[in-house]
């Protein structure tokens, strides 16, 4: 944090984003350049709230100056004409708008025998139609194979469904993913977590639970206390995860390992999950939309836009290894390395939405331009019931066998 | 945070069996030869991707046979395209790990790659290589030294996890260099007991392919560690 010095008074004086008068129409809350003398490289933001520059950078965030979404302006076939999403900040995009295949490109079909009848399929699914459902074998308590949760909340809409990949159910194991909700500090925010246990540790249902139970407590509190949104400290969240995630294993596994030397490593190969938070703002501002905040403590999960005028993807922490596939990931409570917790903040629209999800269906939706991202993105452009968001995340599709997890809130 | 991701990730795995002639001979005590041991194996794979539909998706299985020659018995591919018609090994020959080993690179190099089918959306994990041989090697040192070098380097792309296993007449002096990446080097301590320590092996080494796969989100690495090999049948060097 800077102080009260020669550098805020610097900024004061400095104009607001993109040389606007501040006197004049002011530019939504956003990141933005940050105008300070010692960014000269533009590699920093800072928060500007609307009204006047804040002590709130984000060391490394591109960002850019308040103007019509640039990207897609520059790649006027490939993504939303920059007039369908006026004066969107395009600090918030980490990614390019992209045009997902429409629903009249998709090879959807429903089901209509074996195992798997009654869903839809996209694409070429291949042998993974066989999938027998098999009872979970691998856990002392029974975990539900899926769960499904909407509600409304002033004016927005949260949707959060789990359900058991193909994979789990072929080989008889519980669903390793987790997600919760609920609002904080007043009511105003919604607070959203997902998690996904990973598939090695052989207790990673009860970390995904227990990571997502405490990121959305720790948040909470946060908000509750008065924290503002922009001002959550992020890495004290991680930590509170962490040793949550500690104090599960070694309630549970605790004792078995008496004789060990255990540290994170010994309980992530237990417990071990990746965790992420969405928190969404009630409060509209002047402007009508809505302000969000998407942190990836650990892992490997995505996150999306969705407008009517297209899907913006906001990245992944998915690792590559030469070109090779690697699933490597340092779940909780290791550390989870440099990069996280990773915080993007963005606005939604009313008619646009902001997901976050697992790899499960992060990994079929991809950059945005394949046909499970074509259908989603059909599919969630509308807040659904949950039997119908249930649905949505049941398809079948080539290889895809991960657990599925989606927290979306539509504005 | 990277942006790549793969819809879809192909699993490779080679099988890499000696046909020499001992391979053909009657053990000690049985009336069973290495050979009909080493036939069981990719039937059984088969089998396992009969009831795990997302295992048979993912993986790729290919089998090289060698003696003085070696010779792809299974192109790399789906357990559909040779789940009628799997090819019986025969003995022939002497022992030749260099054109093993010059083989296999081939093979990788050009069919592993072509898994991806040209899509940028799929990718492969690192191939596995499981090298089962029953004796010593009759061939050229040098060209088996430059083959496997070629094959390890840490510049080849598609360099593979090696597990070599070794029975009857194979010692552990002359395996032990032929592991690499996540592999290891299995010899059975009782040559007269080969046809045990074979058919031991197998189902260890079918239930890693598995395990790989277990998980929905697998890790793509086949884990065969000390602890799964009796210590009283294997002596393992990892």
């Amino acid at each position: 944090m800077l102080g009260r010095s020669s550098r805020e008074k610097e900024k004061e004086k400095s104009n607001a984003p993109a040389g606007e008068n501040p006197e004049a129409i002011k530019p939504p809350a956003g990141w933005y350049a940050d105008p300070d003398a010692a960014n000269s490289d533009g590699t920093r933001a800072r928060w500007w709230d609307g009204e006047q520059w804040t002590e709130t950078v984000s060391p490394g965030h591109t960002a850019e100056a308040p103007q019509p979404a640039q990207d897609a302006a520059a790649q006027p076939d490939s993504g939303p004409a920059a007039a369908a999403v006026p004066d969107r900040p395009a600090a918030a995009a980490t990614g390019h708008w992209i045009q997902p295949p429409p629903p009249s490109q998709l090879r959807i079909m429903r089901i209509q025998e074996g195992p798997q009848a009654g869903e839809t399929t996209i694409g070429d699914a291949g042998v993974i139609l066989n999938t027998v459902r098999r009872v979970a074998q691998d856990s002392r308590v029974y975990v539900p194979a899926s769960v499904v949760d909407v509600a409304q909340h002033r004016g927005l809409t949260i949707g959060a469904v789990s359900v058991r990949g193909l994979g789990h159910q072929d080989f008889g194991l519980v669903r390793q993913d987790a997600v919760a909700f609920a609002t904080a500090g007043n009511s105003r925010f919604i607070v959203g977590t997902i998690a996904d246990g990973v598939s090695e540790a052989p207790n990673s249902h009860a970390g995904a639970d227990s990571a997502s139970k405490a990121a959305l407590a720790s948040v909470r509190e946060f908000l509750d206390a008065g924290t503002r949104l922009h001002e959550i400290p992020w890495p004290e969240v991680t930590e509170t995860v962490r040793n949550n995630l500690r104090k599960r294993a070694e309630l549970a596994f605790g004792a078995k390992l008496r004789n060990e030397k255990v540290d994170d490593g010994t309980w992530a190969r237990q417990v071990g999950t990746t965790a992420e938070v969405l928190i969404v703002d009630s409060e509209p501002a002047h402007d009508g939309s809505f302000e969000y905040v998407r942190a990836v403590l650990a892992g490997d999960g995505y996150g999306y836009v969705i407008s009517p005028a297209g899907l913006l993807p906001l990245g992944s922490g998915k690792a590559r290894d030469n070109d090779l596939k690697s699933n490597k990931v340092l779940p909780l409570p290791s550390d989870p390395g440099p990069g996280y917790p990773h915080v993007q903040p963005g606005r939604i629209r009313p008619g646009e939405a902001v997901m976050i999800t697992t790899d499960g269906i992060g990994d079929d939706m991809a950059d945005g331009t394949t046909e499970v991202a074509g259908y989603m993105h059909a599919e969630l452009l509308q807040p659904r019931t949950p039997h119908s968001l249930l649905e949505t995340v049941s398809y079948v599709a080539y290889q895809s066998d991960d657990d599925r997890t989606v927290l979306v809130v539509w504005a | 945070m990277a942006d790549k991701v793969y819809t879809a990730t192909f699993l490779p795995v080679f099988l890499v069996v000696d046909t020499s002639w001992s391979m053909g001979e009657e053990q000690p005590g049985s009336t069973e030869r290495l050979i009909d041991v080493a036939n069981q194996l990719v039937p059984m794979i088969v089998e396992k991707c009969g009831q795990h539909p997302t295992l048979d998706q993912k993986l790729r299985l290919s089998l090289i046979q060698f003696s003085s020659e070696a010779s792809v018995a299974i192109p790399l591919g789906e357990t559909d395209s040779f789940r009628s018609s799997i090819p019986q090994l025969q003995p022939q020959d002497a022992t030749d790990f260099g054109a093993a080993f010059e083989l296999l690179y081939t093979e990788i190099n050009d069919a592993v790659p072509s898994l991806k089918g040209g899509r940028d959306d799929y990718g492969v994990y690192r191939p596995t290589v499981f090298f089962i041989t029953d004796g010593e090697d009759n061939g050229d040192p040098g060209r088996r030294d430059r083959a496997w070098a070629a094959l390890t380097d840490a510049g080849f792309r598609f360099r593979p996890h090696f597990f070599t296993f070794g029975v009857a007449e194979a010692s552990s002096k002359q395996l032990e260099q032929y592991k690499s990446g996540r592999g290891l080097v299995a010899v059975a301590k009782d040559p007269a007991k080969a046809i045990d320590g074979l058919s031991d092996v197998l189902g260890s080494l079918v239930r890693s392919i598995v395990s790989s796969s277990v998980g929905a989100d697998p890790t793509g690495n086949i884990e065969l560690t000390r602890d799964d090999f009796d210590p009283n049948i294997w002596e393992v060097l990892d």
